[in-house]
């Protein structure tokens, strides 16, 4: 029999593993048992006196030793970040091959046989440098990488393995770094990706931040010191916010609750005790799962679809076992979420079944996946010409023809591009090469770039002259240049620029804000006077008064002093009509027509 | 040259497997239809094109076709180009036309523009106009500036439905209008009708612009999200 290949979910808190045993997905034990979390391999690294620690006992150690414990490194993947353990540097491929060995290892003790190969799940939103850095990472552990498949696909293998008949499946995919959303067709074993989205930088952590954040808010009202600058305590809270966070799922309160949290300053122990309701803190989280809704809408609308066209949707990652998730997603969908799939374990499950498809174990599904980002070339001006747009079931081949601009030109610059954004500059840098042409006119030559995207999601590209036959082939190999700290330079800058001309700026803005309140307000004392009393009433009818009579100006004071005033007079009256624009809009479920 | 030698029994081949033993013959540039095995018209059911999709991705894909890696990147690189295309009622017709006519039709412009797709695009334009700047202001404390703000996202809200609901039934006449060809087609009257599909093509063209334009405006709206730099294509 072929080798097995092992199933892979590499996880930003949580990794699992899987292979397929008589058609049925069988999910990988750790030596040291099951996680609080459920998943098996706690993606946590610890650098201790007494060596490497790896999982669930790095885990449990984390709180004491926040300085030597390695998390979340999946986020730096395909960055040039380094950690810094034991004055040592790790790159963030190398923190995922200590985990990715732990987890073959005891693969091998659980199957009882040396296991080579892995395919190996990834966000669907990561570009080609955080899939290549994902692979590095694999082969560094020892494992040859078969294929690199997105999360959400797998889990909608794993739900679709035995289901019969064609469906349409929506998968949600909040994990503890990234949300990923993916709609899927299968019939007859086939599993094709219609259209992804998502953001690699949103997930659990960042709600684990925003509770941490709330908690030590909380300690401090109540008397304690600030300890957003203490990591020993911040780590303590940080554990315990997540046991809230999980209890609250199946509660509606609890207490977080650390004795001998800190000391205050003459040294004498602090504790923290404070009370935590479900809906307090859906109230701290609702901002971050709001920010799902984008991706969410963005997959129907690239699908052409309504949400009455989806016929299921699977929920998928920790923070998706929590109410207020499920609801969210209930509600922009209008479909209760199905029930009976592992969120935790469905992922290292659908690579398992993908891994026994490679290895010519099972021949009853296949899976066609899309380049969730769009690929192209730059051209003149700086602008990024679009050769295969997102979306585009793989393998595929296309390719356009290019002229050259200027006379004499000997080179041809190939840049290649990946993203959805207009200039170049903004999209990510896959690589570049030249293709050097004889010296003509401009506009004389005529090169055709062809993009090939294997089965593997690699991309190869091919320059060819149309008059003199000469061909380049050019494999894209993995190319580093996301620097987080460029690109917030970058949106810095712009924001900056923005502001130059701001006096202008600030006096037309104060009178179109006027402008809509002083409109505003007359709906709503149409609406709603009866409702006011009479002298609240005349207080807006003055200020509004004082309102027209400002607008046509261009005294900047004198309207921003006229919109404060209308501001405070209208407080309550803009409660009602709030109140009103609500009622009137609930029941009208969301999403296109 | 669309026929080829099985590299088994030798047979030549006019489709994607030898006629005698089955066998995936060498990859050649067939046309979408042949290579669906659908019938050449401008009228095509989702269901039976799916079916044959799956079909043939379940042979030819390089997951399965191990064996012949190469040939099967080929193949179902022209197989996934060949279901795109022919799944999509405008891109089929401007493919349709091409093939019959061998002139590469038509993109939008290229049709007389009607009265009513003009006052459609004009509607749509304006609409966007208002919702652009509307949509990117950034959001302020005061309570009634967010009250107006509301009334005014319910204005857009059912300006959006309107226009939608306009586009959605052109469109709908679009494809009726296929549908009569269609039959006019399959009754062998071809030559005079490329110029009529290459037309429905170009609406559907300026109808999938209005769409996009409005599906992301939507988006903005229910997400409470500035309107995204418009992806360059």
């Amino acid at each position: 029999m072929a080798q097995r290949i092992l199933g892979i979910d590499l996880g930003t808190s949580n990794s699992s593993a899987a292979v397929l045993r008589q058609g049925k997905p069988i999910t990988i034990p750790s030596r040291e048992g099951a996680s609080p979390s459920g998943k098996n391999f706690p993606s946590v690294i610890a650098f201790t006196p007494g060596g490497l620690l790896v999982g669930l006992s790095a885990l449990r150690q984390a709180a004491a030793n926040p300085q030597g414990t390695a998390t979340a490194f999946k986020r730096k993947m395909g960055s040039p970040h380094k950690y810094v353990f034991q004055g040592k540097e790790y790159a963030p491929e190398e923190l995922s091959s200590i985990l990715l060995r732990k987890i073959r290892e005891d693969a091998e003790t659980h199957l009882g046989e040396k296991v080579g190969k892995a395919v190996i799940t990834v966000p669907a939103y990561f570009n080609d440098s955080q899939r290549q850095a994902t692979k590095k990472a694999g082969e560094l552990a020892g494992l040859e990488v078969v294929r690199i498949i997105n999360e959400p696909t797998a889990a909608a293998l794993a739900y679709g393995l035995d289901k019969k008949g064609s469906h349409t499946v929506l998968v949600f995919d909040l994990g503890g770094g990234t949300l990923d959303v993916t709609l899927l067709e299968f019939g007859a074993g086939v599993f094709q990706v219609r259209a992804t989205s998502g953001d690699t930088q949103l997930g659990g952590t960042d709600m684990d931040r925003a509770l941490v954040d709330h908690l030590a808010g909380e300690f401090q009202k109540s008397g304690g010191a600030d300890i957003r600058g203490d990591p020993l305590a911040m780590a303590k809270l940080r554990e315990a916010a997540e046991q809230a966070k999980i209890i609250l799922s199946t509660e509606t309160r609890t207490g977080v609750n650390i004795p001998f949290f800190s000391r205050d300053p003459q040294g004498a122990p602090l504790h923290l005790k404070v009370p935590l309701t479900r809906e307090v803190m859906e109230g701290v989280l609702r901002p971050i799962v709001e920010r799902c809704r984008r991706p969410l809408l963005q997959v129907l609308a690239d699908a052409k679809m309504d949400p009455a066209g989806v016929e299921s949707v699977i929920l998928v990652g920790g923070p998706t076992r929590m109410p207020l998730v499920r609801r969210f997603v209930e509600g922009v969908l209008g479909k209760r979420p199905e029930e009976g799939i592992d969120p935790m374990e469905a992922v290292a499950q659908g690579a398992a079944i993908q891994g026994a498809v490679l290895s010519g174990e099972t021949g009853q599904v296949l899976l066609l996946d899309v380049t969730p980002l769009s690929l192209g070339i730059e051209t003149l001006g700086g602008l990024m010409n679009t050769i295969i747009p997102r979306n585009t079931t793989i393998p595929t081949k296309a390719g356009e023809l290019f002229t050259t601009a200027i006379s004499g030109q000997k080179h041809i610059l190939i840049h290649v591009l990946q993203g959805e954004r207009e200039m170049v500059r903004d999209n990510f840098s896959l690589g570049r090469f030249m293709f050097e042409v004889e010296p003509a006119p401009a506009g004389a030559h005529r090169v055709g770039v062809q993009f090939t995207i294997d089965e593997n999601g690699i991309l190869h590209v091919l320059a060819m002259d149309t008059r003199t036959g000469k061909r380049v082939d050019h494999t894209i190999q993995s190319v580093v240049n996301i620097e987080e700290e460029k690109v917030e330079k970058m949106v810095r800058e712009s924001l900056e620029h923005a502001m130059e001309d701001m006096k202008a700026r600030q006096t037309a803005e104060t009178r179109n804000e006027l402008d809509l309140m002083v409109r505003a307000t007359e709906t709503g004392l149409a609406d709603l006077e009866p409702r006011l009393s009479p002298s609240e009433g005349e207080t807006i009818r003055a200020s509004l008064a004082e309102a027209r009579a400002a607008l046509p100006t261009d005294d900047y004071t004198r309207l921003k002093n006229a919109r404060e005033r209308l501001d405070k007079s209208t407080q309550n009256l803009a409660r009602l009509m709030m109140d009103e624009i609500q009622k009137k809009t609930q029941g009208a479920p969301p999403g296109p027509k | 040259m669309t026929s080829a030698a099985c590299p088994k029994c030798n047979t030549p081949g006019e489709a994607v497997f030898c006629p005698r033993c089955d066998t995936l013959l060498p990859p050649r540039e067939l046309d979408h239809f042949t290579l669906l095995g659908a019938p050449r018209r401008p009228w095509l059911e989702e269901g039976p094109l799916k079916e044959a999709y799956h079909r043939l991705s379940m042979r030819l894909h390089p997951d399965h076709a191990r064996e012949r890696r190469e040939d099967a990147v080929v193949w179902s690189s022209h197989l996934n180009k060949a279901y795109a295309t022919l799944r999509d009622p405008r891109d089929r017709l401007q493919y349709l036309v091409s093939l019959e006519t061998g002139s590469n039709p038509l993109g939008p412009g290229t049709a007389p523009v009607t009265p009513d797709m003009m006052k459609l695009s004009l509607e749509v334009q304006k609409f966007c106009q208002a919702f652009d700047p509307w949509s990117s202001r950034p959001p302020r404390a005061s309570p009634m500036l967010a009250a107006g703000r509301a009334l005014e996202k319910a204005e857009h809200e059912k300006r959006l439905a309107t226009l939608q609901a306009a586009v959605a039934e052109r469109r709908r006449r679009v494809m009726e209008e296929i549908r009569a060809l269609d039959a006019r087609w399959t009754t062998g009257e071809r030559a005079p009708l490329g110029k009529k599909l290459a037309e429905q093509a170009s609406w559907l063209s300026y109808l999938n612009k209005f769409d996009s334009l409005l599906a992301e405006r939507l988006l903005a709206l229910r997400s409470g999200t500035p309107i995204a730099p418009e992806p360059f294509h």
